[in-house]
Order: C-alpha cells, then sequence, then structure tokens
C-alpha cells in the first residue's frame, strides 16, 4: 500500500502519457483502459492519442506507483473481454494538481514571453 | 493486422501479456476498426512499433522491480554471521591481506614521497632543478659554474640560481662552537622560492657583492632553538668560523630550501671565473618563467648544451643538461633507472597482494563450495545471479574492509619507524619529505580494498554461480558432499601453490633472518671508539695556490696538535686516523699482475677507468691504525711510516690487504711479493686518493675487519694505503677509550678542537656503537616486515594447499565408499588417491624448486648459499606434508562410510 503522504513532487516531472491518464480519469466513475484512450481524445478534440501499448504500460507502473487503482467488477457490461477499471487515488489527484502548477509556472514564463501571440 | 499485433505484444513480459493482452487487442480492433484506408496502416504501423518499444522497456521496469537493490543492509548482516560462522578462515584471510595492504600502501606512500614534483612553495611544480648528465659515465656532473653562465641565456627559466653546501663552526657569543650546515646560495633563490622573511629580509643581489657587509638569514627553528626565539634578533651578530655576520632575517617556519637548510649566506663566487668542469660541487636551480613548460626549458637547454659540447668539446661532449622537477634531483628520480625500479616496486607489491588475494580466493572458494545446496536454492527460489554475486561480494568486501583498516594503523605504525630509523640514518631531509599518512594513501588503500574483495569474492562467486548451478540443485541430498566441479584449473591451482611458495619462501627466509640476526658490533671494540671527521673552515673564497700550502701545513699541524693534546688525556688509550670510516670504504676497480682479469664487469658508480676487474674497497691509514683496533697482522708485515713516504715519493709501495681480497683475487694463495694496481675508481672516491694504473706491492695481511654484517657475503675485499695523518684531507680522527662510555669524550673533544682554533670543523662526531645500533634498528625493521610477509604467506599457502587438497579429495569421498563397497582393497584405493595428491604435490615442489634456482641464476646466486641445500628441501617437504595431511581426513571418511549408504546414494 503506497503512503498518502509521500511527497507528489517527488514524481514530477510527469511522462506526458502518465498526464493525459490522470487528466482523462478525473474524479468520476472508474474507467476501463479503451475508454481511458477514448476520454483522452475526446478531451484534447482529437488533437492527441494514447496507443494502446503505452496506454497499459503506464496504467501498470501508475498501479504500481499508487497512481491509481485497478479493480475486476464483476458485472461488466461494457462487452468484449472481461475488463479492468481505472480511477484516480487521492494521491494521483496530488500528482496531477503538482504537475499542472509546474507547467502553469512554465506557460507563465511563455505568456511573459508573448509566446500566445498579439503585439509584440 | 491483429495477428501482427499480437506478435509485436510479445515483446511485453509475460506477466503483462497475461493481465493486459485481451484487452490491449481488443482496444486495438475498436481503434483499428473506427479507420479507413492509408489511416488504417499508418495506426497498425505505429501501434506495432509502439508495442514493442514500451514492451521492452516494460520488461526493464519488471526485471529492476524483480532484482531489488545490487546491494542491501541485509547482505552485510548475512556477510557478517557467515564470517563469524568460520572465524579461523576469516582470521587468516584478514591477516593475509592487511599484511598485503600495509605493504602496498607503505610502498605507495614511499614512492609518492619520491616522485612528488610538488613543493610546499608557492606555486611549487614550477620550480626546476638544472643538472649536467654525463653520458660517457652515466653519472651527473655538479661542476656547474662554468655552464651556470650558459645558462643564464635560457628564457624559459627566471630567477636562476645557484648554492652549495658548507659546515662551518657557528659561534654565538659565550657558547662552544658548533658545526652548522650553511647555504652559500645566490639571492636569487629566495625569489624562485617565492617566500618572504617572516622578520628582517632575506638576501639581496647587493650582498653578492665583493666586500660587502657578510650577513646571514636564518631558519626559523634555529631562530627558536638556538636564540630562544628573540625577537631583536635581527641585527644581532654571530661568528662562522672566523667571520663574523650579521643576522638579516629569519625565514618562516616550515621553510628550508634549497633542501634542509638552517643558515643562508650570500654566494661570492664568481661563475664566470671558472674553467669548464672546474670548480666546487654546485646545485643550479630556478623557476619555469611564465607561459614555459619543462618540455620548453628542456629545448633551450638542450640547444645551448650542443653550443658549449661546440665550444669545449674536451670537457662537455658527452654532458647533457637537463631541465628536471626540482625535487626529483634529491630523490634520483632524474634518473630513469631509479624511477624504473621504484614504478617496478610498485608494481611488484600489488601482484604480492594480487597474490595474496588470490591464495584468500581459493580459501573463500573452498568454503562457497560448502554452500552450493544453499546457492542452488536460492537461485531456484528466484535470486539472480547478480544478486548472491553481490552477497558473496560484500562478504569479500567486509573481510577487505577489515584487512584495510587493520592496514591503516599498521601502516601509519611502520612509517612512523621507518621515519625514525631513516632519520637516524640520514639525518638530513629535504624539508618537503614526511612519511605520514596523506590522504592519497587512504584513496589508495580503498582502491586496493575494492580490488581485493573483487578478486576474494567476485571469481569464485561466478565460479559458483555458473550455468550448472541448476543441476546441482538435483544432486542435492544429505551426506552427498560437495558436487562443485574443481577441474583441471584447481589441479594448477594446487601445483601453482606449491611452486610459488617452495620458489620465494626459503629466499625471503633467508633475507628476514639475515637483517634479524644482523651483530650489534663490527666485529671488534666498537664500544671504545670515537670517531670524528676533522677539517678547517676555508672560507666562501677558494684559496691561492700559496695559500694552499700554507693551509695545508697548517692543517697537518692542527691534526698534530688534537693527537698530542688526546694523548696526554688519562681518558684516551689510542689515537689513529684514516680516510675512510671502517666498513665505509671506498669502492675501486683492482686488477692483480699475473692474474685473469675477470669476465664479469664491475656494478657500481664507476666515473673513471674502466669496470674490467675485481671491486675491492680503498683506505688510506696512518700506520698504528691496526694496532689501534687490535687488528693482527696475519701474513707479512704491517704498514710503516716509510711506505707513507714511498707512496709521496712515486716508489712502489707497500699496501695490506685483507683476507678477503687473498681469496677472491689469489684463491686463498699467499699474496706477499704480488703486485696490485687500480683501474678504476667509484664516485665517492677522490680523485687525489686513487692514482689509476700505478702499482702497489703486498706486504702484509690482515683479517677481515670490520666482520662481515647483515648481507655482507656480498663485501669485498679491502687494501689499506699508509698515509700520514696530515695528508688526508679531510683526516678521519679515531679515539679509543680506556673505560667508560666514549660518547662521553664528544664534548671535551669539541672544547679541545675549539681551543685549538675556531675554525676546525668536527664533522660526524659518533661512536662506532651508534653508528652499528642505528643500522641495526634499520635491518630489524626490515627483518620483522620480511617475517610478517613469510608468516602470512606461509600461513596462506597453508590454509590454501590444506583447502584445495582436503576439497578435491572430499569431493571422491563417496567414490572411495563404492569402491569399498565392491569390495576394493583399501591399500589400492588408499594408493589411488595418495598417488594422484603427491603428484599434485610433487609436480608443484618440483616446479617451484626449479624456479627458486632459476631465481639464484637471475639474482646472482649469492643470497642463499649456505641455506639453499637445506631450506629449499625443508619447505617443499612442509608444503607436501601439509598436503598430505590435509587428505587425510576426507580419505579416512570415505572410507569409513558404510557400503549400502554409498550405494543408496547413488
Amino acid at each position: 500500500m503506497r503512503r498518502l503522504t509521500r511527497d507528489p513532487a517527488e514524481l514530477l516531472p510527469l511522462k506526458h502519457a502518465t498526464y493525459q491518464i490522470l487528466l482523462a480519469l478525473g474524479d468520476g466513475e472508474a474507467l476501463h483502459g479503451y475508454a481511458i484512450m477514448q476520454a483522452v481524445s475526446a478531451m484534447t478534440d482529437g488533437r492527441e492519442a494514447i496507443l494502446p501499448g503505452t496506454l497499459y504500460a503506464a496504467l501498470a507502473r501508475m498501479v504500481d506507483e499508487g497512481l491509481v487503482t485497478e479493480s475486476t467488477p464483476k458485472d461488466d457490461a461494457s462487452g468484449g473481454p472481461p475488463r479492468r477499471y481505472y480511477q484516480r487515488t487521492k494521491f494521483g489527484r496530488a500528482v496531477a494538481r503538482a504537475e499542472s502548477e509546474r507547467l502553469r509556472a512554465l506557460l507563465e514564463v511563455a505568456r511573459a514571453q508573448n509566446m500566445f501571440g498579439g503585439p509584440r | 493486422m491483429t495477428r501482427l499485433y499480437q506478435l509485436a505484444l510479445r515483446a511485453f513480459p509475460c506477466r503483462h501479456r497475461d493481465l493486459y493482452s485481451a484487452e490491449m487487442l481488443d482496444a486495438f480492433d475498436r481503434e483499428l476498426g473506427a479507420r479507413a484506408g492509408r489511416d488504417r496502416l499508418r495506426f497498425v504501423c505505429a501501434a506495432c512499433l509502439n508495442a514493442i518499444g514500451t514492451g521492452l522497456a516494460e520488461r526493464q521496469r519488471q526485471r529492476r522491480i524483480r532484482q531489488g537493490p545490487a546491494f542491501s543492509a541485509l547482505d552485510f548482516t548475512l556477510a557478517w554471521r557467515i564470517l563469524r560462522r568460520d572465524p579461523g578462515l576469516s582470521l587468516v584471510s584478514v591477516l593475509g591481506m592487511s599484511v598485503g595492504i600495509t605493504i602496498a600502501a607503505g610502498a605507495f606512500t614511499i614512492a609518492s614521497m619520491l616522485m612528488a614534483t610538488t613543493l610546499p612553495l608557492p606555486e611549487g611544480d614550477r620550480l626546476v632543478s638544472l643538472v649536467s648528465w654525463d653520458a660517457s659515465t652515466n653519472n651527473r656532473e655538479s661542476r656547474l659554474l662554468y655552464d651556470l653562465e650558459a645558462w643564464r641565456h635560457a628564457t624559459s627559466v627566471e630567477h636562476l640560481g645557484v648554492s652549495r653546501d658548507v659546515q662551518r663552526n657557528l659561534i654565538v657569543d659565550g657558547r662552544a662552537p658548533e658545526v652548522v650546515l650553511v647555504a652559500e646560495i645566490s639571492a636569487s633563490a629566495f625569489r624562485a622560492a617565492g617566500v618572504k622573511a617572516a622578520r628582517g629580509r632575506t638576501l639581496v643581489p647587493d650582498d653578492e657583492r665583493a666586500g660587502a657587509p657578510d650577513v646571514l638569514v636564518i631558519g626559523y627553528d634555529e631562530w627558536i632553538r638556538r636564540f630562544g626565539a628573540d625577537p631583536d634578533i635581527v641585527g644581532q651578530s654571530v661568528g662562522l668560523g672566523p667571520t663574523r655576520y650579521t643576522i638579516v632575517g629569519v625565514m618562516p617556519e616550515g621553510f628550508g630550501f634549497p633542501a634542509y637548510h638552517g643558515f643562508w649566506i650570500p654566494w661570492r663566487l664568481d661563475a664566470a671565473a671558472c674553467a669548464p668542469r672546474s670548480g666546487p660541487s654546485v646545485s643550479v636551480f630556478g623557476r619555469l618563467a611564465p607561459g614555459a613548460t619543462l618540455e620548453s626549458a628542456q629545448a633551450e637547454l638542450t640547444a645551448i648544451g650542443r653550443r658549449l659540447a661546440a665550444a669545449s668539446p674536451a670537457t662537455h661532449e658527452h654532458l647533457r643538461p637537463l631541465a628536471v622537477p626540482y625535487a626529483h634531483v634529491f630523490s634520483d628520480m632524474d634518473e630513469p633507472e631509479t624511477a624504473l625500479a621504484v614504478y617496478a616496486v610498485e608494481i611488484a607489491i600489488v601482484l604480492l597482494l594480487v597474490l595474496i588475494c588470490i591464495n584468500v580466493a581459493i580459501l573463500v572458494y573452498a568454503r562457497t563450495a560448502t554452500r552450493q545446496g544453499e546457492i542452488a536454492v536460492r537461485v531456484a527460489l528466484g535470486a539472480s545471479r547478480r544478486r548472491i554475486v553481490a552477497q558473496l561480494f560484500v562478504e569479500a568486501l567486509i573481510l577487505a574492509g577489515l584487512s584495510a583498516a587493520i592496514g591503516v594503523g599498521l601502516t601509519a605504525v611502520g612509517l612512523r619507524q621507518l621515519e625514525a630509523a631513516l632519520l637516524a640514518l640520514i639525518p638530513r631531509w629535504p624539508f618537503w619529505f614526511s612519511l605520514e599518512l596523506q590522504t592519497s594513501t587512504v584513496v589508495y588503500i580503498v582502491g586496493l580494498t575494492l580490488l581485493a574483495a573483487a578478486i576474494v569474492g567476485v571469481a569464485p562467486a561466478l565460479k559458483a554461480t555458473g550455468r550448472r548451478v541448476h543441476t546441482r540443485l538435483q544432486t542435492l541430498s544429505p551426506g552427498s558432499g560437495s558436487r562443485m566441479q574443481m577441474g583441471r584449473l584447481w589441479t594448477g591451482l594446487i601445483v601453482a601453490q606449491v611452486a610459488v611458495t617452495v620458489a620465494i619462501l626459503p629466499m625471503a627466509t633467508y633475507f628476514g633472518w639475515s637483517a634479524l640476526r644482523l651483530q650489534s658490533g663490527g666485529g671488534y671494540a666498537t664500544g671504545e671508539f670515537l670517531s670524528a671527521s676533522v677539517s678547517l673552515d676555508r672560507g666562501p673564497v677558494p684559496l691561492a695556490e700559496a695559500d694552499e700550502q700554507a693551509f695545508a701545513a697548517r692543517y697537518a699541524g692542527t691534526l698534530a696538535e688534537i693527537e698530542r693534546r688526546l694523548r696526554d688525556d688519562a681518558r684516551v688509550r689510542e689515537v689513529t686516523f684514516s680516510l675512510a670510516k671502517p666498513g665505509r670504504e671506498l669502492a675501486v676497480v683492482l686488477e692483480a699482475e699475473g692474474v685473469p682479469v675477470p669476465v664479469d664487469t664491475v656494478d657500481d658508480n664507476i666515473v673513471e677507468g674502466t669496470r674490467r676487474g675485481t671491486l675491492v674497497r680503498f683506505n688510506r691509514v696512518t700506520p698504528d691504525f691496526f694496532s689501534a683496533f687490535d687488528v693482527p697482522v696475519s701474513l707479512g708485515r704491517g704498514l710503516t711510516a716509510a711506505d707513507a713516504s714511498a707512496d709521496a715519493a712515486g716508489v712502489t709501495p707497500g699496501v695490506v690487504v685483507s683476507r678477503r681480497l687473498v681469496d677472491d683475487v689469489f684463491g686463498g694463495v699467499s699474496p706477499l711479493g704480488r703486485r696490485i694496481k687500480y683501474v678504476g675508481r667509484s664516485r665517492e672516491a677522490p680523485a687525489r686518493h686513487v692514482a689509476l694504473e700505478r702499482w702497489y706491492e703486498i706486504v702484509g695481511v690482515v683479517p677481515d675487519f670490520p666482520l662481515p654484517g647483515s648481507f655482507d657475503d656480498e663485501s669485498e675485499g679491502r687494501v689499506y694505503h699508509a698515509v700520514a695523518a696530515g695528508d688526508l684531507y679531510p683526516a678521519r680522527l679515531h679515539v679509543r677509550v680506556r673505560a667508560g662510555d666514549p660518547a662521553a669524550l664528544a664534548d671535551p673533544l669539541r672544547d679541545l678542537s675549539a681551543s685549538i682554533a675556531p675554525d676546525v670543523l668536527l664533522l660526524d662526531v659518533s661512536t662506532a656503537g651508534i653508528a652499528f645500533t642505528q643500522e641495526q634498528a634499520m635491518m630489524r625493521l626490515i627483518g620483522m616486515s620480511l617475517a610478517l610477509v613469510i608468516v602470512s604467506v606461509l600461513l596462506l599457502s597453508s590454509a590454501g594447499i590444506y583447502s584445495l587438497m582436503s576439497f578435491t579429495v572430499a569431493r571422491r569421498r563417496r567414490e572411495i565408499g563404492i569402491r569399498a563397497a565392491l569390495g576394493a582393497n583399501r591399500h589400492r584405493i588408499l594408493a589411488g588417491i595418495f598417488s594422484r595428491v603427491m603428484a599434485q604435490l610433487g609436480a608443484g615442489a618440483v616446479l617451484g624448486v626449479i624456479a627458486a634456482v632459476g631465481l639464484q641464476q637471475i639474482l646472482e646466486g649469492d643470497m642463499v648459499r649456505n641455506y639453499r641445500a637445506m631450506l629449499l628441501p625443508l619447505v617443499a617437504l612442509l608444503m607436501m606434508t601439509l598436503g598430505v595431511i590435509a587428505a587425510i581426513g576426507p580419505v579416512r571418511q570415505g572410507l569409513r562410510i558404510q557400503p549400502i549408504e554409498a550405494l543408496r546414494d547413488e
């Protein structure tokens, strides 16, 4: 069992796929792998996608690191093979937040340098 | 397409595939279904490549998780327990390695000290010595004043300076004169060294002017010791011989430039007036100019050297000027042979450590073999080879670490002892020499520890965890014994182990024994003699020829006066003079009339004449010398005043030789009336005392005196010439007391000399007993070190041979049991086993004896001359006995196995 008191900053910077998955999972219900792939695509308006190899390797690692929990419900009505469902943990949320803060700080620098267009 | 993706998924580890492959394939199919045309193909390629890449990465990750960290605290705990379980083996291993590490670390410290290129001065690595090498005699030429004038044109070296050592009588008002070493040095030396005076000033160029006031700079230690740290020291005057000097400065603590000096007076000799290769011996030094390197300085010097050789070919044809790191001149590291020898010794000592570690590795391997079952079980339970090797390495690391800790302590103590012994023998050390344990030595010891741990731990571990480790699990059963294969490698090791021990041990034992048994005397009444070198202070400027004659007459008169006053003293029994101390005679090459010249050349510092001949030692003594030392003339007659005057007049003079010379040159036949001449002289034998190619007639034979000491199996014969005391400069005075400690006469002797004249210099006032005690202390230290090495090598070799023999025989225990069960004759079984054991041990002993004899030849065969016959077979017998004893236990166990038990195991 992972300790919740671990410092989220220890895992920063996150791999891109890890950050995508943590955001795609949100605070809602648990999602299975394919649903996470679709959620990543949907939240980026199809600009970003995640391939199954990357997804499942990342999920295995995230389970080990305590960022997500894995479960296998008995009454899965989604069709297809028996699936594992993933849910973001509190620690996962804290890590996603820390990564977001890190990226925001970078964005502020970019904004200060007028990287988003507008009059120079 | 799905099939292709399925193949790509095989890059993932099994566990991952078992868990996720169905879902991954499902996700792949769904995504593929949502695409069409080229987009579909692009997706398949991307997904497959992605699966392979991430799969391989996941494999790596899981392997890392499975293996865990290379080392853990548990490894250290387990290793400590295992080492404690086998205290005998651990103790022997630690003892052996600590001796190896101590010797290697000690050698490293000495080599670092000798090879240091940086002085503890500002930018101390830029100071250089300029030396001149005579390629024809392979010796340094130190009469450099003529060359110095030419070297001043070199732009790569600035603040070029020159110095020479002079011994002067320091006369501080109200105190008896004391002989001190003074550096007569150019003012530029202080700029080259980059050090300012702590009080007052250093020497300045104006001090070198003829007629300038005589000034003196003193060292910090001298200021404390001789002047009680007097704050008003600057401006006071003291006498150096007959001249008064004003102290103008005190140098800071620790400063001893050019080497070990505490008094500095200005250089006043005019170098420009010197002819090539004439004048006094001097040292020349300077500082590399900004931007210059040793190489650029050397290039410039070489060019100057060529010009000098062209201008004066008679003197400079073979001289090669060299720019070397300053410190190297004092450790002879400017001579390539010395540097090579130091490197060779260091490598040899590390190899000794490696040899010791291999021995320990054999011991550890034999123990690892008994843990084969444990290793096989751990492998079966999933332990990786890396983990098991790491654990065995940790065990070795603890052994090596303990050895290193002991080694650091022993090195520190040993170096202190060595420094004390060396300081007693060599009273003056360059101020940068130190035998303290340095940080670099500790780092070196850490390196040695890791090397030792790698040899001791990793080699047996890799062998024990080899490919066959899995099969060993099948063979594990109670009473089956070890199944680890020893094979040819281990037979070879047994043979090599015995061979190396037999080859090296007798010689080392002989050396150690010789050093320890050194006599405390030289075979004469060393406890009754006080000796000193007597000279007169000649002042800083060379004397004119007329003054030389007056000087010689005054010197002869002084000696006569000293002798007269000493003979008047009731405590004194005998007074006599010689050129060299007994036992420190000067090396020369001798040729005897009618005796073939030896084929071998003399290996000594021969600077003039030939090396072809017999190396002998030469001394000039007053006619009463032998009677003063109670040395009887065993054949012919002793020396007379007539011999001394014949020598001076050019008539063939009579000489007395030692028994050893008679044996070496004349094969023990009486040499009376035979003639000898010198054909070569060494650096220390002054040309004015050794006339080459002049015949002398042997008139008497005396016993060897002093008696051979430690390694004096190699000592040479001696030739004694008669001389009048006044013709010796400087003469060595020997005073024999009637009773009591001769050292008590040292101060009265100094007072007596000072009362004759303030410029009488008494140097090296010592008793023969002290000199022998110092030499004895040094030899004891060497002997003890050798004894330590011998004991550890013997211990390790014995333990190694014992382990190997018992292990190889233990492997055959069941075979012995089965053969016994099948009715084989016990004697035949025993004969079979022991014939193999004896073959291995015998092969080792024979190889060892051959190697020992070979070593004898290489080392010129003198070292174990009388001992080889006894020591070699003794050590061989010891090793073979050990091997046989080691084999007896397992053989007896094998014979005791019940036949049914042996067969059931099969």
